[in-house]
């Protein structure tokens, strides 16, 4: 989270990855930070035991959300980003 | 990260020779850990939420284990007395030992992640490891190490996650790079403050929680003080205390700190015009009492200028407060037209001892021996140099009229206070002549007269466009408006005058520094 | 996570720091993925790289000394150099 606030303040659009677990934690940190609408996209926990397969599928359902964050498809609704967790 | 390699074939490997420190002076080798029949190594890290989670679930485990004879020794990648801390946090008593970069014995031991565990026997020999936190796999390690040890071991509870990753361990990563990393550490933190806007401009100490804590002290940190403006973001004495920290003061400043900020909060201060104006004026805290000796307040030589950490800090800490906490930073909230170096920060010490009169504190109505902090709103001061007056008649003069364009050369008269710093050596001439302080500002009041006629330039007040061109206009609505403290060192005959705060109503407010401590209401 | 710092703001009044502005499409920007060396965080990231790039993007690679540690502000500054935009993974 500090590595996307610092990017966001010198004009940089980051999005950060991370399993859904995560979420609580990166949304205090980002208020923290002064910076409440930095980005995180989340995956389902956990991703140690999956196959490769497994972990592409987890990237290919993701992705379009990654894509959201860095351009101009995203809707600020909550706080610290949207929690997509990706059932499948 | 699972893998357990206790089905691992192959001839067993040694233990390798541990490069760690331990509590006692005395080396900690394999052999002293495994004398007792068997050694548990317990490889973590403090910034690793499995390690911790493995301390806390394995920690009661230990004196059990010790026993029957099974030496437990968390390792940690990590300064030790970091080591020591968390381990205490985490509840976990048996043995600690802590690695320094580059983490050699981590590189021995061939980690990748942390929290490893490695069973050493009697002989030395690495009898199982188990890589992060599984269950299972530790629960068959403890088997082993039982079954080494002739005794039934106690092992952790299913509870869940029964299956937990570890994170990386320091010494995956390059030698050079892991002690580079060590060094720069410390910048990085400076930067980092900038980085967040916690600073005002200058470096900042930052404040870990450590620090916090030491700055606290026996208080309360979710006391609150009240909302700061103009943000209002809540005073928790914890924020106050990061403040404090952010500013560089000493643990022994707090009570002057959060004394300086209930003053400042008094709703008679009016912070937040101070806080918003186009005006210059900061808040100027005053000190009085015994408490300037017990922490090193200044209020002689360069009493008014850098030189002295209480000083410099406490004045500090109350901005950040506002700056910070309260969310008045120059160029957003904060929209003074030029400021003035005082907002950075300007506590003063009275020079009590050297004065002929009673202090600003007893003046307002306390104790001598009280200790007091009073918050004036406060432009930047003015120099008046005078060396050559004679009397006391000549000098209040010359005092009284440097203060005439302070604020303004014709907005008179004003009624919010100018705070006159009289030096020694001028105060030594009052007491020569047996003036009293009241006598002074009479004096200074009675002097600062001019003919409404001559005030009629530029902007004009109501007093003055309604009062014949002859009439006199004082400067100051009244004598009350005339602050006079002492303060400065025993040679020199230079005073200053701070001109005041206007047209927000702005009263001076004085609060006692804390007693008794802690604070908690 | 690393522990963090006591902050002196109250994060429910502090007025919220604005994001970068955001390009309409990646097509033909340049983005770098940023590895913060948790397992599987490589593998995931090829994925991402790999979808990216079909999606017309420059892409390139770097990693993060100790994911633990907000990355030091010399990579930072290496990065905006580098890219237009960041993904950051695999936090797990």
């Amino acid at each position: 989270m500090h590595d996307l606030v610092h990017l966001e303040r010198r004009g940089i659009p980051a999005v950060g990855i991370a399993t859904a677990p995560f979420a609580d934690e990166a949304i205090e940190q980002a208020r923290r930070l002064g910076m409440p609408g930095a980005r995180m996209v989340y995956i389902p926990h956990p991703v140690q035991l999956l196959t490769d397969d497994e972990l592409n599928a987890r990237a290919d359902a993701v992705f379009p959300d990654v894509l959201a964050a860095l351009t101009g498809g995203w809707s600020d609704g909550s706080p610290g980003g949207t929690a997509t967790a990706r059932t499948k | 990260m699972t893998e357990s390699d206790l089905s691992r074939v192959g001839a067993p490997l040694p233990a390798p020779a541990l490069s760690v420190r331990g509590l006692g002076p005395a080396e900690v080798t394999v052999a002293d850990l495994t004398a007792g029949g068997g050694a548990l190594l317990l490889f973590v890290s403090e910034e690793c939420p499995t390690s911790a989670m493995a301390l806390r679930r394995l920690g009661p485990l230990c004196g059990a284990w010790q026993e029957a004879g099974l030496t437990a020794t968390a390792v940690f990648e990590d300064p030790l007395e970091v080591a020591v801390r968390v381990a205490r946090r985490l509840g976990w008593q048996a043995g600690v030992a802590a690695e320094d970069p580059p983490y050699r014995t981590s590189r021995a031991y061939r980690l990748v992640s942390v929290p490893t565990a490695v069973l050493v026997d009697r002989a030395g020999t690495i009898a199982g490891t188990v890589t992060g936190w599984d269950h299972a796999a530790l629960v068959a390690l403890i088997g082993r190490a039982g079954a080494l040890l002739g005794a039934e071991l106690a092992i952790p509870e299913a509870t869940e996650p029964r299956l937990k990753p570890g994170c990386s361990s320091k010494a995956a990563i390059d030698p050079e790079l892991a002690a580079a990393i060590s060094v720069q550490a410390g910048t990085d933190d400076v930067e980092e403050m900038f980085e967040r806007g916690w600073t005002d401009g200058l470096p900042v100490v930052p404040p870990t929680p450590d620090r916090v804590e030491a700055m606290l002290g026996s208080c309360d940190g979710r006391v609150s003080l009240g909302p700061v403006p103009p943000d209002m973001g809540e005073a928790t004495l914890e924020r106050v205390a990061a403040c404090a920290v952010l500013a560089g003061c000493r643990p022994a400043y707090f009570p002057v700190v959060v004394a300086a900020a209930q003053a400042a909060l008094d709703p008679a201060f009016n912070l937040h015009g101070q806080a918003v104006t186009t005006q210059p004026a900061g808040q100027l805290v005053v000190v009085n009492g015994p408490v300037r000796e017990a922490i090193g307040l200044n209020s002689g030589m360069g009493a008014l200028g850098p030189g002295f950490r209480a000083n410099l800090t406490i004045g500090r800490a109350l901005r950040l407060l506002v700056t910070l906490t309260g969310g008045g930073m120059p160029g957003r909230l904060d929209r003074a037209t030029q400021g003035q170096m005082g907002k950075v920060g300007f506590c003063v010490a009275e020079n009590e001892e050297v004065s002929p009169w009673e202090p600003l504190h007893v003046e307002r109505g306390f104790r001598p021996g009280q200790s007091v902090v009073t918050l004036i709103g406060s432009d930047a001061p003015l120099s008046i140099s005078d060396h050559r007056s004679r009397t006391p008649e000549d000098l209040a003069w010359i005092l009284a009229w440097a203060a005439a364009s302070a604020w303004s050369t014709n907005w008179w008269p004003l009624e919010e206070p100018s705070v006159f710093v009289i030096c020694p050596e001028h105060a030594a001439m009052f007491r020569a002549a047996g003036w009293t302080k009241q006598q002074l500002r009479r004096f200074m009041f009675d002097a600062v007269h001019k003919p409404a006629a001559e005030l009629r330039r530029g902007e004009t007040t109501p007093f003055v466009h309604a009062a014949g061109p002859a009439a006199q206009v004082p400067k100051w609505a009244s004598p009350d408006s005339i602050v006079l403290i002492v303060a400065g060192g025993e040679a020199g005959r230079y005073s200053a005058v701070l001109g005041p705060c206007t047209g927000m109503g702005s009263q001076i407010v004085s609060r006692e520094v804390g007693s008794p401590w802690p604070l908690t209401t | 996570m690393a522990a963090d710092y006591v902050s002196p703001f109250d994060e429910r009044v502090r007025a919220a720091e604005p994001l970068a502005p955001r390009p309409a499409s990646i097509s033909g920007r340049r983005v770098m993925l940023l590895d913060i060396r948790k397992n599987r965080g490589a593998e995931f990231l090829d994925r991402i790289e790999t979808l990216l790039q079909a999606a017309g993007a420059a892409t390139a690679r770097t990693t993060k000394e100790i994911f633990s540690k907000p990355a030091a502000l010399a990579l930072i500054g290496d990065i905006t150099g580098q890219a237009d935009l960041v993904v950051e993974a695999l936090a797990d």
